[in-house]
């Protein structure tokens, strides 16, 4: 082992990088070579037996997915926390970064089972498919596996040397900020391929090598992609630690672990909730990208065969909205018990959600036939007209988190009175945003009906969603302005909540995973019969769009056996504590021992 | 009271009309004439006659001119009033009121002390766009019948065509193997990729297919526009591509 | 144990989620029929136009960029509405584009200055599109019908599509017929492998005395006549039809229509074989 560190240190790193390099070099050109090596005759798919090369690849690739999902949204909020428990001194928050990177580190061997398991599927399943993509993408897949690469060894630092490093914060920190970096530059690599399957860009025999793959990767949907999956993966993190914390609570056995477990799971819902509020508008410029990319594939998804599972997502929405608002008014009931006072607000609040919950469920009238569709090149389609009902529901979509808002609001002014002079004029002035805000996105909606399409999608719904989000950033540092310094005249008793809401926060995990599981089946479906959208037709037995309880049953299924290896994984990796908790009780209560034998 | 109410009404209407005419201005005319009037539109350069500087920065060409000088050498365009053709004709593709408010816009952009253009709202301009006549394939053919009854005639309006070509102007917007604007296609190619009655067709009423084209109706007479299409369905040239630059193209199949 | 509590939950709601979906009318989708051309399917103008419509919005991908009328994409030029190309483009030029579309780099003149459109137009003879001769002339007829008049017959669609099937004497008039040639590389082995050179020399490449210098008549033939002299039977010249594949077809007419542009080769003073009555 000397001999070698001697041998590094006096060149031969030298050496070794330039081998590394050669083999690189060797590698893409064999990459090369295959890209432009002829078909010969191979089987395009293999099948399995029972459950069939679809679904196989269908479940496991879910699950590589939520997986990759939680391992990338998890450091970006660990990070934060670790940094504001940096800020603050407050020790809490750096041991509940922690926290959340143990589940990390435990979930990250997973997912790479599931990413390996599906490379093997696709690879033997679908080999048409894969020879193509390999053509176009292979220095995309060695990129992808340097990627990994380092981000196991900056993990591996980053988890592991979590208290070595703990006099040097700044380079712990640093390492997280590189463990985020690397993670987004592993799901943009990967989302280069799947968004190229459904909006490909027509490569041209005289473009060259790099400028193809540029293109390839490039694609209309690929940075809507980026930044939906960006946003969609800190909701997952964020609502699946909520839902770990929430079942750690339940099966806690002293007052200090439930204290702790309560907080952790309000901070794990709060990241979900807040990450969800920016989450639709990222949803719907990926749907625009789509439409301006192909109006076929664009109605096909909104107003033909797979517009029901947009239903189905309204459901699963609304129903978490609800949940995130219980949630918070069971904060206000119990750590602040104010509840009494909000009741009025709270019933209003309800009303307006479970109304605007029914909007949001009612089915618009669908598309007669697609060859209607085809027949028409232009923007302004009849069948567009359907697309008008969008007005009423993104109308309801912001009205929902103008609610939610007001409900964390209420939460966090519960029990303080503001001391700064300008208070009460800031409260009303935060009355009439909200006022004015709620007039105009009705307004908007309404306006809606009597515009065409275009000005609809491209204008008004781009204004609603301003407003709220001038609402947004407007009122959150007012509100942290106005309560420096508050008089507290009540206390946040955390660790007594009832079960009922940590049920709710299993229940808002449970449904993001849904959402997550049910997005994903929509954006596959919408290359229909092919593999690559217009430019390879999916031949085998599975070409069909499976009915919608099919797949429902499939996500159902997946989002289930997802639960199950959560589960384990998070029990396991939580034995090192329980295993040290017993030692250490082990050897106080040996401590307390009274000796035995000796004087009587 | 009515005189005041007028008076307002006229002062209060100005600015509207110069904005209207602001937008026609940077549509149409700004290519040329650039956007701040001084002639160095990104066309500009390639003009011969040079574009006219609106801004009067060298001397105060404009401010010497009435408005009803402006208003005809729009209308009529520069062939109209004995001047560089390269000017269009507008009058065929603006309406009075859109003329006038270009008038009174480019007034704005010299410095001028004379009468302002005046829009009375009792008696307005009208507003109505020139509608010209469609031209049909069947025209066509029965001109190309009755017009060319030998190959010599047909020469001959080839070789009036090339004239007319810049007489009319078109070498203003146009590229023809390498000279000419940069506003409009390059016409190179034009008898490789238009059909002839197509060209005709267009020549003579653009709007009719594009109406918001920025090519004007120059009103051409029939004979005239079809010694024009003429000469551009000789044109094949392979070498100048659509950009403006010339440039070889590899391997094409000459027919 | 909490735990299974815990699970109890998750299972409700998903049952819920599952059960909620089937209430749901439930369709399964089939994919729609590969589309092959089929030439006897082709009776009337109206049958051409279908067959391009079809290829338009299906195999030949162009409605994936192009609009036909209405809005623009912005992506590249709109075929209808403002810029009717049916009416207004040549077929040489349509066929120009189909093939070399970057030969021609259109530019947007709605834009001020002009600049070119986002997109690059791929080679639609060539794959993943690969449109073959006949298919590429009905979307043009279908862009015709969208914006006037179809001047494309259905007898130039089939004839297009069986070209050894050609009635002798009875070839398309050449102005109205898209010729595709082939590789020329791959043509000259052709040319060898049928043994040409045995009848024919071609000015200073020599070769038989049998047949006549084909050097002249490459020259002033046009290549749709040359065709139909190796593929048509005639008294002097078997026919190769049966013979060749439509490929070696075209990689020959390439190779031979080389010829035409090449400098002038001498030929060999005054000899040339006597044919026995009509030949090239």
């Amino acid at each position: 082992m000397n001999q070698f560190r001697n041998f590094l240190k006096r060149g031969g790193w030298l050496i070794l990088l330039s081998l590394g390099f050669f083999l690189l070099g060797t590698f893409l050109k064999g990459g090369f070579a295959f890209a432009e090596e002829a078909g010969s005759a191979m089987a395009e798919y293999r099948d399995i037996p029972g459950i069939g090369s679809r679904n196989a690849i269908w479940v496991i690739a879910q699950l590589h997915i939520l997986f990759a999902g939680f391992v990338l949204g998890v450091p970006m909020f660990a990070l934060t926390c670790e940094y504001i428990g940096y800020k603050t001194g407050d020790i809490r928050y750096d041991k509940l970064a922690k926290e959340f990177t143990k589940l990390l580190t435990a979930s990250f061997g997973t997912t790479a089972t599931f990413g390996a398991i599906l490379l093997f599927l696709l690879v033997g399943m679908y080999p048409k498919l894969f020879n193509y993509l390999s053509g176009v993408f292979f220095p995309t897949f060695i990129l992808y596996a340097f990627l990994f690469i380092l981000e196991t060894i900056v993990l591996y630092i980053y988890w592991y040397g979590w208290d070595y490093m703990a006099g040097r914060k700044k380079l712990h920190l640093f390492m997280g900020l590189l463990l985020n970096l690397v993670g987004l530059a592993i799901m943009w690599t990967a989302d280069a391929w799947l968004s190229f399957q459904a909006s490909p860009v027509v490569l041209s025999t005289s473009m060259g090598y790099w400028e193809r793959l540029w293109a390839a990767v490039h694609n209309p949907t690929w940075n809507p992609v980026n930044i939906h999956r960006v946003i969609g993966n800190v909701v997952l993190g964020g609502f699946m630690c909520g839902a770990y914390a929430g079942v750690r609570y339940l099966g806690s056995k002293t007052q200090a672990e439930r204290e702790h477990y309560d907080w952790m799971g309000y901070i794990g819902n709060f990241i979900g909730v807040f990450g969800l509020l920016p989450l639709p508008f990222a949803g719907y410029w990926l749907m625009r990208e789509v439409y301006e990319y192909n109006q076929q594939m664009g109605i096909t998804l909104m107003g033909g065969v797979l517009s029901w599972l947009f239903i189905l997502q309204a459901i699963q929405i609304g129903v978490l909205f609800l949940g995130a608002n219980y949630y918070f008014w069971q904060g206000l009931a119990y750590r602040a018990r104010v509840e009494a006072r909000y009741k009025k607000y709270i019933l209003a609040m309800v009303s307006v959600l479970i109304l605007c919950f029914g909007v949001w469920l009612t089915p618009h009238s669908l598309v007669a036939s697609l060859s209607e569709a085809r027949a028409m090149g232009g923007t302004h389609h009849p069948i567009l007209g359907v697309f008008g009902v969008m007005s009423a529901k993104l109308t309801v979509v912001n009205l929902m988190i103008l609610t939610t808002f007001i409900s964390f609001l209420l939460y966090w002014r519960a029990n303080q009175t503001a001391t700064v002079s300008w208070a009460k004029a800031a409260l009303y002035f935060q009355y009439f945003l909200f006022t004015v805000a709620v007039i105009a996105v009705i307004s908007l909606g309404v306006y809606g009906y009597y515009v065409p399409a275009v000005v609809r999608v491209k204008i008004l719904s781009t204004a609603q969603v301003l407003v709220v989000l001038f609402v947004l950033i407007t009122v959150t540092p007012l509100t942290a302005l106005s309560l420096k310094s508050a008089k507290v005249t009540g206390t946040m008793t955390w660790g007594v909540m009832p079960p009922r809401s940590q049920y709710v926060l299993v229940s808002n995990g449970i449904l993001v995973i849904l959402t997550m599981t049910l997005m994903g089946y929509v954006r596959s479906a919408s290359r229909v019969h092919f593999h690559i959208y217009g430019v390879m037709r999916d031949t085998s037995a599975y070409a069909y769009t499976p009915s919608v309880g099919f797949a429902a049953s499939m996500m159902a299924g997946t989002t289930f056996a997802f639960c199950l290896i959560v589960l384990f994984i998070f029990w396991v990796a939580g034995l090192p504590d329980k295993a040290a908790k017993k030692q250490v009780a082990e050897d106080t209560s040996s401590k307390l021992a009274i000796p035995t034998g000796g004087n009587g | 009271m009515l005189f005041l109410f007028v008076f307002v009404g006229v002062l209060g209407c100005q600015p509207k009309q110069v904005a209207e005419g602001k937008k026609t201005f940077n549509k149409y005319c700004s290519p040329c004439h650039g956007e701040s009037g001084a002639g160095n539109g990104y066309n500009a350069k390639n003009l011969d006659p040079h574009a006219r500087d609106l801004t009067d920065a060298s001397e105060p060409y404009m401010a010497k001119l009435s408005n009803q000088e402006i208003y005809e050498v729009i209308d009529k365009g520069g062939r109209g009033v004995d001047l560089a053709p390269t000017m269009p004709t507008f009058g065929k593709v603006f309406s009075e009121q859109e003329i006038w408010s270009l008038v009174s816009y480019v007034r704005t952009l010299h410095p001028y002390k004379g009468e302002a253009v005046k829009f009375d709202e009792a008696k307005p301009y009208n507003a109505k766009r020139p509608r010209s006549e469609s031209v049909t394939e069947a025209d066509f053919t029965a001109l190309m019948e009755s017009k060319i009854a030998t190959d010599e005639v047909k020469a001959d309006l080839t070789t009036l065509g090339e004239e007319l070509f810049d007489e009319y102007g078109c070498i203003g917007c146009h590229k023809v193997q390498g000279k000419g604007g940069l506003l409009g296609p390059n016409l190179s190619r034009a008898g490789f990729m238009l059909q002839p009655q197509f060209i005709y067709r267009w020549v003579r009423n653009p709007q009719s297919f594009h109406p918001e084209t920025r090519m004007p109706n120059l009103d051409l007479p029939e004979e005239d526009a079809l010694a024009v299409t003429l000469y551009l369905s000789t044109l094949k040239d392979p070498a100048f591509g659509g950009d403006g630059t010339g440039r070889e193209l590899a391997g094409v199949v000459s027919k | 144990m909490y735990i299974l509590r815990v699970l109890l939950f998750i299972a409700a709601i998903l049952g819920g989620f599952a059960y909620i979906a089937r209430q749901i009318p439930q369709e399964v989708s089939m994919p729609p029929e590969e589309e092959k051309f089929d030439a006897a399917k082709v009776k009337t103008v109206d049958d051409v136009v279908e067959i391009g419509q079809k290829i338009f919005f299906g195999k030949g991908q162009c409605a994936l960029c192009h609009a036909l009328g209405g809005g623009t994409s912005g992506r590249c030029p709109n075929l209808g509405g403002d810029n009717p190309v049916g009416i207004k483009l040549t077929r040489e030029f349509e066929y120009e584009t189909y093939t070399q579309p970057n030969a021609y780099i259109y530019m947007d003149y709605t834009n001020s200055p002009p600049k070119r459109f986002a997109a690059r137009m791929p080679e639609i003879n060539k794959p993943p599109i690969g449109l073959t001769e006949p298919e590429m002339l009905t979307v043009f007829a279908f862009l015709q019908k969208a914006s006037g008049p179809v001047e494309i017959t259905p007898e130039e669609i089939i004839a297009l599509a069986n070209p050894r099937k050609e009635e002798s004497g009875q070839s398309a008039p050449a102005h109205l017929e898209i010729v595709s040639l082939g590789d020329a590389v791959s043509g000259k082995a052709t040319f060898e492998k049928f043994e040409c050179v045995g009848c024919h020399k071609i000015g200073e490449i020599l070769g038989g005395d049998k047949g006549p210098d084909l050097l002249p008549a490459l020259k002033k033939k046009e290549i749709v006549a040359i065709r139909s002299a190796i593929f048509e039977k005639s008294d002097a010249h078997q026919s190769y039809d049966e013979k060749m594949t439509v490929k070696e077809m075209k990689d020959i007419l390439s190779y031979l229509a080389g010829f035409k542009t090449a400098k002038e080769v001498e030929t060999l003073a005054g000899h040339v074989a006597p044919t026995a009555g009509g030949g090239i």
